[in-house]
């Protein structure tokens, strides 16, 4: 990486390299027998050039050619893609709390006595589909500059998953469990899950109405990427963001903060963004005021302020770190917890629906915050309990309306297949048309 | 390359092995309003290994070509590991094949310096960005030439180049506080001369990003509803297509016992197809990453269903034929069931006739996002009411809730106009797919769900 940067260096311009080193198993289960073993070991390593006020980029998976790949970023310099910016010094520093050595040596073997114990806590489930799988890996991020930057964060993650699929559907709810070293199970998060599920087995119509709405953790995305198209910078530059002139103004509820904080977190946690910008906490909304315009080193020029360590590789859909550019990003943002348990929120609906799936939720106008999505599956609940699933249901409106209804948030948050946690949301109110 | 390959895998002690290498060539173009946000093009390549041995199949993607012999060690623990856990998987059997293909095209990319391509992308850009009340635009070139290299145990030996070109995005509308956009896409499989001259595409959208400015929302309610081409295209993709591939169905037994050839499951006008086979759409190709021979695959005639999508592997579990539908995203990933392209065929009535037929109702235009499977919920970019058999006035906000069952019985009648939607992406599990054509005629459908916002 050093020489790449040296010779980067030695056609006059200011560079950084970011490279990634990851490796990988898993193993899936379904039904109690095993359908699907894979692993990788993978690399990367993406070049970015500055000189004269303009951008260049490259990248290859397989570092053969230096000399080909400083060539490709020199040709991309060469389109004029304007960049303002200068890469940060960050000193020298390697982030490796978040990693555990033993991981390396998990295997299939190991992941097997994982989702056996995952399948034994399942038990209960003779109905539908039970699926359960797990996995671990390691990777490294290294990101240098020439403005002095060599930065290194390690990590190990393992995961386990158990999902419950309703017969003749491919809808279901399910748990996430993960660690930097392991993936130990709740065992009262799996209870809770199995008898919801158990109980949410008969189809219910429910007709249209106004009724209490639950956000599951698994379905806050459909709010949560609506929140962060708003607030970027990118938005904002552009004019277009329906929260242009509403920073320090209530907007949502509250009882609501969004937060980004890559400090928080059981593994994956991050001391610099992926522009080499140390992290911090930003507020998005706190108390449900709009506070914070998120930002990358890119817009944070633009826009003559200061780059807020929020800019990852990635977008809405993940996608590969190495072929993506550095943009504004929530990737580690999530609401913070409140003070009522799940038991608590469910007693607080007379009537209502918990939307553990949004079919979607990546559609219409997202900009705008306008959401409509199929409760896929929807839990019915009356008089706090959950009595069925909704048929052919969907949900409508816009989201800044929706979350200035919420009336309770969850004390305690819960891993996503994001790898974010986020707690429950209560909305009151909300129009759910039904069969 | 294939040689190189066939001596990599020459001393792997399986029953089956394969092993795929493909170098992928890519260019990024994108603007955000007048601004030129990216510009780049990149080569990068990878490996992925596969191996059948006592029933356990395995696979693993690697980068560098020195990790392949720890790959291929891997792969077979795997595959030991699944034989121990009692799984006895079996390939389908399949020819050996010996080929080498490139594509025909309609002016080779690869020929065009990257200053071009930045000016038909700025050319298109700027014909939105100069419309009234247009604020803003997203536009981005994509261009993928993939070479595959695959090499089985069995004697198969392929090479094939594939090339990949887009342009799409967003064009914004804005008037006070009001923000509409409009997604916008052209692409295609043939040469980057189908994506000139294409200027009244995206004076349309940009158009009709205004015109949704003033447009009402749409009321909740059950409709009967026309849907065009590109919405009957991704009800097809979404709601049919990824109910036919095998991998999702094999261990879902009620809906694989739903989804058994021979069963009715729509009304007898419905004829359902996938083909890859056809060269100018995006989801042509004419080997699978199994090495195997996409093949036309009717999947529903006259309502009953006749086929469905497969691996080798699948193929064998559902005792049926393999259909060349085993595809990887890119280098870095393991094939799995995928579409190519798929399209409803067209009936025998035109479009005034069909709206006539409706009489009252609406008229739902292309998408703007949605997901699903037996259960579906899509996003219609606009709409029109319907009345007298007349179109009305410009709708907004219109999302689309449906089943696939009931949906397919409730098909009214379709026209006779096909079109295909020469941009596609589509995502499964962590892959994502741009080659995924779609189409079909215009569709009338009775009783949908629509919510409106």
């Amino acid at each position: 990486m050093e020489k790449l940067l040296k010779i980067a260096a030695s056609k006059g311009c200011k560079a950084e390299v970011f490279s990634t080193r990851e490796k990988s198993v898993s193993i899936d289960k379904t039904n109690g027998a095993v359908t699907d073993v894979s692993a990788s070991i993978e690399s990367g390593v993406s070049l970015r050039i500055l000189k004269d006020g303009k951008m260049g980029t490259a990248y290859t998976k397989n570092l053969i050619d230096r000399e080909e790949l400083v060539a490709n970023a020199l040709a991309s310099l060469e389109a004029g893609v304007e960049a303002l910016y200068d890469f940060p010094d960050a000193g020298t520093v390697t982030f490796d709390e978040d990693y555990d050595e033993s991981v390396e040596k998990l295997g299939f073997p190991e992941m097997r006595k994982t989702v056996d114990h995952l399948g034994e806590l399942y038990g209960e489930v003779k109905q539908g589909i039970l699926q359960v799988s797990a996995g671990c890996g390691t990777s490294e991020i290294r990101i240098l500059n020439t403005s002095g930057s060599n930065l290194v964060q390690k990590e190990s993650t393992v995961y386990s998953v158990g999902s419950m699929i309703y017969p003749g559907t491919s809808a279901g709810i399910r748990n996430i469990f993960l660690g930097k070293s392991d993936a130990v199970p709740f065992e009262a998060d799996v209870k809770r899950t199995v008898d919801y599920f158990h109980a949410s087995l008969p189809e219910v119509e429910i007709g249209d109405s106004r009724m209490k709405v639950l956000f599951a953790p698994e379905s806050m995305y459909a709010l949560t990427w609506r929140l962060g198209t708003a607030s970027s910078a990118k938005a904002f530059y552009e004019k277009v963001s329906p929260l242009q002139n509403k920073v320090n103004e209530q907007v949502i509820s509250p009882l609501l903060s969004f937060v980004s904080d890559p400090s928080e977190g059981r593994t994956g946690r991050r001391l610099f963004d992926d522009e080499g910008v140390k992290t911090a906490r930003v507020p998005i909304f706190e108390n449900g005021v709009f506070k914070t315009v998120y930002n990358n080193l890119d817009y944070a020029s633009k826009m003559k302020t200061n780059p807020l360590g929020t800019g990852f590789r990635g977008g809405m859909w993940g996608g590969d770190k190495i072929a993506m550019s550095p943009a504004p990003s929530l990737s580690h943002a999530s609401f913070s917890k409140g003070n009522k348990s799940f038991e608590e929120m469910l007693a607080m609906m007379d009537r209502g629906v918990i939307v553990y799936g949004a079919l979607g939720a990546h559609s219409g106008n997202i900009l705008n915050g306008d959401l409509s999505i199929g409760l896929n599956p929807g839990l019915y609940v009356e008089n706090g309990k959950v009595v069925g699933r909704v048929k052919d249901a969907m949900m409508a409106g816009n989201i800044y309306e929706m979350l200035s209804k919420a009336i309770a948030v969850e004390n305690a948050p819960h891993y996503t297949d994001s790898m974010y946690s986020n707690p429950s949301i209560l909305l009151d109110d909300i129009s759910v048309v039904g069969s | 390359m294939l040689k190189k390959l066939k001596k990599l895998i020459s001393s792997v002690q399986a029953d089956y092995v394969d092993i795929r290498y493909e170098e992928k060539k890519e260019t990024i173009l994108s603007m955000i309003g007048p601004e030129l946000k990216k510009a780049k093009s990149n080569n990068t390549d990878g490996f992925v290994v596969r191996t059948l041995k006592n029933g356990g199949f395995s696979s693993v993607t690697v980068t560098r070509e020195e990790d392949v012999p720890e790959a291929l060690l891997l792969a077979i623990e795997g595959s030991r590991f699944m034989s121990e856990a009692g799984n006895k998987y079996s390939l389908a059997s399949v020819d050996p094949i010996e080929d080498s293909i490139d594509p025909k095209l309609n002016g080779d990319p690869a020929a065009v310096p990257v200053s071009e391509k930045i000016a038909l992308l700025a050319k298109y850009n700027n014909i939105m960005l100069t419309e009234p009340e247009i604020s803003n635009t997203d536009l981005e070139y994509n261009e993928t030439d993939r070479e595959k290299f695959f090499v089985s145990s069995e004697g198969t030996s392929i090479r094939e180049r594939l090339c990949t070109l887009y342009i799409k995005g967003e064009v914004f509308a804005k008037r006070g506080d009001s923000l509409q956009s409009v997604r916008v896409g052209i692409g295609t499989a043939n040469g980057i001369s189908d994506l000139v001259d294409r200027d009244e595409v995206f004076v349309k959208k940009a158009k009709l990003a205004r015109e949704l400015l003033t447009a009402k929302q749409v009321k909740a309610g059950i409709y009967n509803v026309i849907l065009n081409p590109e919405l009957t295209g991704v009800f097809v993709h979404e709601a049919f297509g990824h109910t036919s591939e095998a991998d999702g169905l094999e261990s879902n037994l009620p809906l694989r016992k739903m989804m058994k050839i021979g069963t009715s499951l729509g009304s007898n006008i419905v004829n359902i197809t996938a083909d890859s086979t056809i060269p100018n759409q995006i989801g042509f190709y004419r080997y699978d990453d199994e090495g195997v021979p996409v093949r036309r695959t009717q999947l529903l005639r006259n309502g009953v269903l006749a086929g469905r999508l497969h691996s080798r592997r699948t193929a064998v579990e559902f005792s049926e034929s393999a259909t060349g539908h085993c595809v990887a995203e890119d280098q870095n990933t393991e094939p799995i069931v995928r579409m190519g392209n798929i399209f409803l065929e067209p009936g025998e009535v035109t479009f005034e006739e069909l709206l006539k037929e409706m009489d009252s109702g609406l008229y739902l235009c292309d998408c703007c996002g949605g997901s699903g499977g037996v259960n579906f919920n899509f996003a219609a970019q606009y709409g029109y009411v319907v009345e007298g058999g007349k179109i009305g006035k410009m709708v907004r906000g219109i999302n689309i809730l449906g089943n696939l069952f009931t949906t397919l019985k409730d098909v009214v009648n379709m026209d006779n106009e096909m079109r295909f939607s020469g941009t596609g992406i589509c995502r499964k599990g962590s892959q994502m797919n741009f080659k995924s054509g779609y189409g079909g005629p215009s569709v009338f459908v009775r009783s949908m769900k629509i919510g409106g916002i």
